[in-house]
């Protein structure tokens, strides 16, 4: 006991008198609930002060890897959308459309969606979401509902890309349509007018009558079926010297614009290929 | 300190201890509106320690009979506290009451201060212990007013009861 007191009377008074105090608050708030509540009120106040500053200068040097995260959040979000998923499904009944046993089903449709498109090139090609997964194969024609857009020329699973009928290269059998008319030619685009194209290797005997004469595809090839129109006759002339007219014929699709497309699937066109590749062969 | 005088302080205690848990504490002073107020005689016992005891002891004395008082109020802490307060600035008031000192082995008793130096005495140590101790029991800013109020009504009864209080103890010092 006096080795205690003596021990107390070494103590400096003053951090005994803070360390009673402090035991005494800590008694207080632990053992009166009003004092506790407005403590750890207080308490929660001043820490949550502190905290919400510490919290918002954190924030602020982690602004760079929020943004990062939400971009990346973004662009998950963003492949869930229904426009930005891929949809697989064609609907089969424009594929099976056998109307009786006699007559039998040459031509079918496949639904297809423009995904990139242009028109300012010499050579230009479409892409469609349509793949080999639907049937889609090389050398299938591609139309609209108001003319034709070119010719399959790449195919995957998923999509395939089209020759478009802007294209140097391309060249469409078509016709004047018309009981008495029917001369065919080929439509060819000179590469310059998205708008036009020209019908050209139509003689020079043949009457174009009228300026606003329909150009229809005539079926010739196994790339289109017969009579889609594809636009009309917007003025003809006959160059000099030349014994061919030279027709340029607006087309009713803008090409500029076109979202919606049908890959004709021609079933006899194997057929007719291999038919005239031995004709071929014998000449 | 000799046993005589622990004696007579744990006695001082006994004495205080009771009327101050089992009459005060029981007394329902006349409220002044919503403020009801109580009267507390146990910081006489801090005052009437030996007037040359250690500092660190009166505070540790003052700690436990504060605790001792609280454990019957219901208040633990608060007025160990206060008491611990009072204890800490007693050699102030001391000073303030009588500049010339005195015997360290005396008590600051009643007898011994006479009546008007004891009444200074008790005052300005009530003065310190009460607003403390109700700003303890309040614990907030918000209560300033009660604090304050209850402060100056147990005033009165406290220092009324404690002068009564140290005429009794006048025996034992």
């Amino acid at each position: 006991m006096n080795t205690f007191l003596q021990l107390l009377n070494r103590v400096n008074p003053r951090i005994l008198f803070l360390a009673l105090l402090v035991v005494s608050l800590f008694l207080i708030v632990q053992n009166n609930e009003a004092q506790g509540r407005i403590f750890w009120n207080s308490a929660g106040r001043v820490t949550g002060f502190f905290g919400s500053g510490a919290n918002a200068i954190r924030s602020y040097f982690n602004l760079r890897r929020e943004n990062e995260k939400l971009q990346h959040e973004i662009s998950v979000l963003r492949g869930q959308l229904a426009k930005d998923q891929y949809n697989d499904q064609v609907s089969t009944d424009t594929l099976q459309r056998v109307i009786d046993s006699t007559r039998i089903q040459i031509y079918k449709y496949i639904e297809a969606t423009v995904v990139n498109n242009s028109v300012d090139k010499p050579k230009n090609y479409l892409t469609l979401n349509r793949g080999s997964r639907h049937g889609v194969k090389l050398n299938m024609g591609v139309i609209t509902t108001d003319g034709v857009l070119g010719v399959v020329r790449y195919v995957s699973e998923y999509y395939c890309v089209v020759m478009s009928i802007l294209h140097a290269d391309s060249r469409v059998s078509a016709q004047i349509r018309g009981e008495d008319k029917g001369f065919y030619g080929s439509l060819v685009w000179n590469g310059k007018d998205p708008r036009f194209m020209q019908l050209v290797d139509i003689p020079k005997h043949n009457k174009i009558s009228s300026k606003d004469d329909v150009v229809e595809t005539t079926g010739f090839s196994t790339y289109y079926p017969p009579g889609v129109a594809i636009g009309k006759v917007f003025y003809h002339s006959i160059l000099p010297g030349s014994s061919n007219h030279l027709i340029q014929v607006k087309l009713y699709t803008n090409m500029n614009n076109v979202r919606y497309a049908q890959i004709v699937v021609n079933e006899h066109a194997d057929e007719i290929n291999q038919l005239e590749a031995r004709a071929k062969d014998e000449q | 300190m000799n046993n005589s005088s622990t004696l007579r302080i744990s006695l001082k205690f006994i004495i205080i201890w009771i009327l101050q848990i089992v009459v005060l504490k029981q007394i329902q002073f006349l409220p002044l509106g919503p403020y009801y107020y109580e009267a507390f005689v146990y910081p006489l016992f801090i005052l009437l320690l030996p007037f040359g005891m250690h500092l660190n002891r009166v505070m540790l004395l003052a700690f436990f009979s504060g605790l001792l008082i609280d454990a019957s109020y219901n208040t633990l802490g608060v007025h160990a506290i206060s008491a611990v307060i009072l204890a800490y600035w007693r050699p102030s008031i001391l000073e303030l009451v009588l500049p010339r000192g005195m015997d360290e082995n005396l008590t600051p008793s009643l007898a011994r201060l006479k009546f008007w130096p004891f009444l200074r005495y008790v005052a300005f140590s009530f003065l310190l212990y009460l607003p403390f101790y109700y700003s303890m029991a309040f614990f907030s800013h918000v209560f300033l007013l009660s604090i304050v109020v209850k402060s100056l009504l147990s005033f009165i009864v406290s220092v009324f009861f404690t002068l009564i209080l140290a005429g009794i103890l006048n025996g034992l010092d």
